[in-house]
């Protein structure tokens, strides 16, 4: 997981340094903490040392009629420098400008939109725009910009957003990324059972094991319990999926809290689906429940 | 933070605050993401001048002087 979401800093990064991840050099190798540091300091030093001419651009918009104003952004200030102009803007000047911008011009605009700058454009911006512009990021698999945006949205554009995404797979992939646990745990809240047992399935189907269950690390004891009866509910192959992939990429430490969690009816279905599995499996899960200072019974639940 | 690291990362517009939070980075470290800031501005200030002459070229002609007023100022 930590390698997931370092490489996820390290694109957060290449693209405020309009670079690429690969040209990082030394500041590849380093934690995902360091990396998150030095992206919000490259953020200020190149919002701070051309801040003068970003607030020049967004006059001259100002100062030509928005149909203008919309094709001279297009045409000359382009996408990257807008998102930074955007900034030096008032939210009632950026929303007349945004609605005559085309949808994939503004979703480029948001790889380089500073969601904690920008958090009062985003806010103002109609919750039908945001989905449209959600819906080209989805398209183009920016489900890391996406989560970045989940925290400057208000709960109730997050859940239309949250509606507008087809793809189960994609709500992990945008979840695992999603930084404030607080904001993940609302968003989650606002999903049924039925959906969050199809992102289970596509975990199985595409994967996605570890940012399912790194998604929810860190989240209440009661959103935890939840994803955990969820996945005891699911078939046998899915159940089976998840244990595979905890053994193949050492997440026994989040399944053994997934079954600290769940309710006796669902540890019992996980332990019939164990009597016939690995018994590696049985044995890594004891092990790592044990390390989390589960009892001798529920270790004993899962022997039987 | 040697002082040439601290010095190319000045120069880059990186605050004192900012420093501090770059202080756990080795001087490798620290002076790549210099080199990297320092090839960012310098990429940002010449996408800002040809935004900024385009617009000037393609500005109807009662706006191109309060704009380039606007620019120059």
């Amino acid at each position: 997981m930590s390698t997931l979401l370092q490489q996820a800093e390290r694109i957060k990064l290449a693209r405020v340094l309009g670079c690429d991840a690969s040209d990082l050099g030394a500041l590849a190798a380093c934690e995902e903490s360091e990396l998150r540091a030095a992206r919000a300091v490259a953020s200020n030093a190149l919002f701070g040392r051309h801040r003068g001419l970003f607030a020049k651009l967004a006059s001259a918009t100002r100062l030509l009629p928005t149909g203008l104003s919309a094709q001279f952004t297009q045409k000359f200030i382009g996408p990257t420098l807008s998102g930074r102009v955007a900034s030096e803007m008032e939210p009632k000047q950026a929303l007349a400008l945004a609605d005559k911008l085309p949808v994939p011009f503004l979703a480029s605009v948001c790889l380089s939109l500073d969601p904690g700058r920008s958090g009062p454009i985003i806010r103002a911006m109609p919750a039908a725009r945001v989905v449209d512009v959600a819906k080209e990021l989805q398209r183009n698999g920016e489900h890391i910009v996406m989560a970045q945006f989940a925290d400057a949205l208000s709960d109730a554009v997050v859940a239309a957003v949250m509606d507008a995404i087809d793809a189960p797979s994609d709500l992990l992939r945008i979840g695992f990324y999603i930084e404030s646990k607080t904001r993940l745990e609302t968003i989650i809240a606002g999903m049924d059972d039925e959906r969050l047992g199809q992102a289970l399935v596509a975990a199985q189907a595409e994967s996605l094991w570890p940012q399912a269950l790194a998604m929810v690390d860190g989240t209440s004891d009661t959103l935890r319990g939840r994803m955990a009866n969820l996945i005891a509910a699911q078939s046998e192959d899915v159940i089976r999926g998840a244990f595979s992939a905890a053994q193949q990429q050492a997440l026994w430490p989040m399944m053994a809290d997934a079954v600290m969690l769940m309710s006796p009816d669902s540890r019992q279905r996980i332990a019939s689906v164990l009597e016939d599995a690995d018994a590696e499996w049985k044995e890594a899960l004891q092990s790592a429940l044990s390390d989390q200072g589960a009892s001798d019974e529920l270790i004993a639940e899962l022997a039987a | 933070m040697n002082e040439t690291t601290r010095n190319a990362l000045m120069a880059a517009s990186v605050s004192e605050p900012d420093l501090d939070r770059l202080a756990g980075l080795d001087a490798d470290t620290q002076q790549t993401l210099a080199s990297l800031l320092q090839a960012a501005q310098a990429q940002q200030a010449r996408q800002l001048q040809q935004a900024m002459e385009g617009m000037l070229d393609a500005m109807p002609r009662l706006l191109r002087g309060p704009v380039k007023k606007l620019f120059e100022r």
